[in-house]
């Protein structure tokens, strides 16, 4: 029986400690995804560096790190300028690190530095595949293609209740110089970090069940830091934007900033109160062209009663130059008509002194007309004597 | 001439034309003439005062 060796277990993680500590007794620079980040009470960061199998499957290989406070208060900001993102879990990071054993709590890595450049050039990768992909798919043209109402008033809106950028939209809408009026209603959402794009892409799935009760979909969100808006390049919600029913209007960047959202969505602006001006300007423009086409109306209607008046004062004209020849001609006529009388009439000529000798009815022209004896009437201007012929002497006959 | 007023401008010129016709016939009885005569120059009187008063009628309206 050979004789054991027997140590204490402090004895062996002394000489593991030793042997990894001598073997990895260098910097390395290590490029792995974060697991859970945790930032202890004093200023210590912990994090899950863990590696995941190609296919996107398990995790293939796990070590605990931790950044000591004094370093972390460096690095975090440095970090966070760098990249645009918060230091948490899923992101590809590449850091320097020291190996350190402890007898109590196993292996783990010492953060010493960071390479915020390897994070950006990660999530830059990620984006463009996105871009490129949603290209492929079409996405882009999708939403844009929907057409915003004239006057788009029954607004769905995606925030958060008591952020700045909701209650600056609201504002800017309600205290709109022309008073028009809108009826706005929200759905809440958390919007940023990871959770975001589910929590708005849920919130969308209440507006779309509802969607006939809105004109247009606004995603808005407020100032904030930047590293809250990657959410904003996620696949999902981009597709889930190009495909809403609904023209989506997203506001929610900075002004250097153009996300993947902004990309597919109808409109995009830089600010909610961006957003409310878009809105409020369509209104104006559609009264704007009101105003213009009540005034063409206004200004057709006049010079279409004036030429309407011109006629009918031709028409006037026309008819009183008739009624003057149609009253001449009458005239005229009983003009000559008169004349006739009076030169056909005998009675002219017994007003002159003649008198006319009648027998019958008719004249006596001739001597003889008559006999002695016969009656015969002598016609004068003022009456008529009832004579008889006592003689005749034809005035021929000598 | 209680027959005026019911009488028009036409009915009233086409008696008168036919009395004009009627003077200016040689073969006419004269001794009635005067009457007919008579009656012919009130008949363009009245057909006168018509027009007269069409005329002030329209003048109105078309003023």
């Amino acid at each position: 029986m050979t004789k054991r060796e027997e140590i204490t277990l402090g004895e062996l993680q002394e000489r593991i400690k030793g042997v990894i500590e001598s073997s990895f007794s260098g910097r390395y620079w290590v490029r792995a995804e974060t697991g859970e980040v945790k930032i202890h009470s004093q200023g210590h960061c912990y994090i899950d560096l863990i590696e995941k199998s190609k296919g996107g499957g398990g995790v293939t290989a796990k070590v605990q790190a931790v950044i000591w406070a004094s370093s972390f208060r460096m690095l975090k900001p440095y970090f966070e300028t760098t990249t645009g993102r918060a230091l948490e879990r899923g992101l590809s990071i590449l850091v320097n690190v020291q190996v350190t054993y402890s007898q109590v709590y196993g292996m783990s890595l010492v953060i010493t530095d960071i390479d915020p450049a390897f994070t950006i050039g990660e999530q830059e990768i990620i984006r463009q595949k996105s871009i490129m992909r949603l290209s492929q798919e079409g996405m882009f043209e999708i939403n844009s293609s929907l057409d915003i109402p004239l006057l788009p008033s029954r607004l769905a809106v995606i925030s958060s209740e008591g952020a700045a950028g909701y209650r600056d939209f609201v504002k800017h809408l309600e205290d709109n110089d022309y008073g028009f009026s809108f009826s706005i209603k929200l759905f809440p959402a958390p919007l940023q970090g990871d959770s975001a794009p589910d929590g708005i892409i849920e919130q969308m799935e209440m507006v779309a069940r509802e969607m006939d009760n809105f004109d247009i979909l606004l995603i808005i969100r407020g100032g904030g830091a930047a590293q809250d808006l990657v959410c904003f390049d996620d696949y999902n919600l981009a597709i889930n934007i190009a495909q809403f029913p609904l023209p989506v209007v997203v506001a929610v960047g900075h002004d250097h900033d153009y996300h993947i959202a902004d990309m597919v969505a109808h409109t995009s602006l830089k600010t909610p109160t961006a957003a409310a001006a878009f809105i409020i300007d369509l209104f104006v423009a559609e009264e704007q062209q009101l105003i213009f086409l009540s005034r063409r109306v206004s200004l057709s209607l006049q010079s279409r009663l004036q030429s309407e008046l011109t006629t009918l004062d031709r028409l006037n004209e026309r008819m009183a130059a008739a009624l003057r020849t149609h009253y001449r001609e009458g005239e005229h006529l009983l003009d000559i008509f008169e004349r006739r009388v009076m030169s056909a009439s005998p009675l002219t000529i017994l007003e002159r002194g003649y008198s006319l000798a009648l027998m019958g009815g008719k004249k006596i022209g001739s001597v003889n007309d008559a006999q002695a004896g016969d009656d015969f009437t002598l016609l004068l201007s003022d009456g008529s004597f009832n004579c008889t012929i006592n003689s005749i002497r034809d005035g021929k006959k000598r | 001439m209680a027959k005026k007023d019911s009488l028009t401008y036409k009915q009233a010129l086409a008696e008168l034309e036919e009395l004009v016709v009627r003077i200016e016939n040689p073969d006419t009885d004269l001794e009635n003439i005067a009457d007919e005569v008579k009656k012919a120059l009130n008949l363009v009187k009245f057909c006168r005062d018509q027009i007269k008063g069409f005329r002030e009628e329209t003048d109105k309206l078309l003023t």
